[in-house]
């Protein structure tokens, strides 16, 4: 997945700057850093997940932060797909989405594209990934943790209202 | 875990937990209407919100404008701000930067003077 060097409208009031082109590759990782408020999950839900739904060409997973919405979704899916599968926690959740991908992946292997935004269980899902899905790409935002080898993508905001996304020199 | 603090403390404790920092999905104002703050008291807020992140929030603004770290600090400020005597935060400083970890740090400091505050991870928290 390749990004051209633009200025996007991610918001009315807010504006993200790709001075240079960013590519995103299976088999690697991306953390996306910068400071609360300069753009990291609006990049993640209004720029790549719009990419990426709907490509069948592969397969897509999005942890959002602070996940309840989510939570409700996934549950009220599984009580009627799995009717006995009893899904407690975000932790529950997360393996319900994980195995349910690692399943479709023995039956039909694609690509893999794995959006995660703050999530408490950053470690276990980069295992797991690295574990049964070789052909995919983590890209992640976290203030606590960086996952071993990963390529760094810098926000920062320049004004209110805009923001600036820079692949960080390896 | 929240089920188990609500049904031991819910009469006493305010329980906040930045996994869901906001409960309403609208404005600021009803948001604020949780804690039953005034006008004046939610205008505190607001300025303290403008010092800390630069953006400008007023009682109309969308509470879906605001990012995940800055719905966190913008719950600590609503619950430092209520009536609340005992404040239970759970899961605090995971959303957050370092300056707004330390920002938060220094407010907790400043408020644990006049009331009680407790600091934890839920159980599933790895």
């Amino acid at each position: 997945m390749r990004l051209e060097a633009d200025t996007l409208q991610i918001w009315p009031g807010f504006r993200l700057e790709l001075p240079a082109p960013l590519e995103f590759q299976t088999g690697f990782r991306y953390h996306l850093r910068g400071l609360n408020g300069s753009g990291k999950s609006s990049f993640l839900s209004r720029v790549l997940l719009p990419r990426l739904i709907g490509n069948v060409s592969c397969y897509n997973l999005y942890f959002e932060q602070q996940m309840s919405l989510q939570l409700d979704a996934v549950r009220a899916y599984a009580a009627l797909c799995k009717p006995r599968q009893l899904l407690t926690s975000e932790k529950d959740v997360i393996d319900f989405l994980l195995l349910d991908l690692f399943k479709r992946l023995r039956e039909a292997p694609r690509p893999v594209y794995v959006l995660m935004d703050e999530s408490p269980h950053t470690g276990f899902i980069a295992d797991s990934l690295q574990e049964q899905a070789a052909n995919s790409c983590l890209i992640y935002t976290s203030h606590q943790e960086e996952l071993p080898d990963s390529i760094c993508m810098d926000f920062e905001l320049l004004e209110p209202g805009l923001g600036r996304v820079l692949a960080s020199p390896a | 875990m929240l089920q188990l603090l609500l049904d031991k403390h819910s009469k006493q404790w305010l329980i906040c937990t930045a996994r869901y920092p906001l409960v309403t999905t609208g404005s600021l104002r009803g948001e604020a209407m949780l804690y039953n703050l005034d006008k004046q008291t939610l205008e505190k807020v607001c300025a303290e919100f403008m010092a800390y992140t630069g953006k400008d929030l007023s009682p109309e603004s969308e509470l879906s404008t605001l990012s995940g770290g800055q719905k966190v600090l913008l719950m600590c400020l609503l619950a430092l701000h209520s009536s609340a005597t005992h404040i239970h935060f759970l899961d605090l400083w995971h959303s957050l930067d370092a300056n707004n970890r330390a920002r938060i740090q220094s407010l907790l400091q400043q408020y644990c003077q006049t009331r009680e505050i407790l600091l934890e991870d839920s159980p599933d928290a790895p």
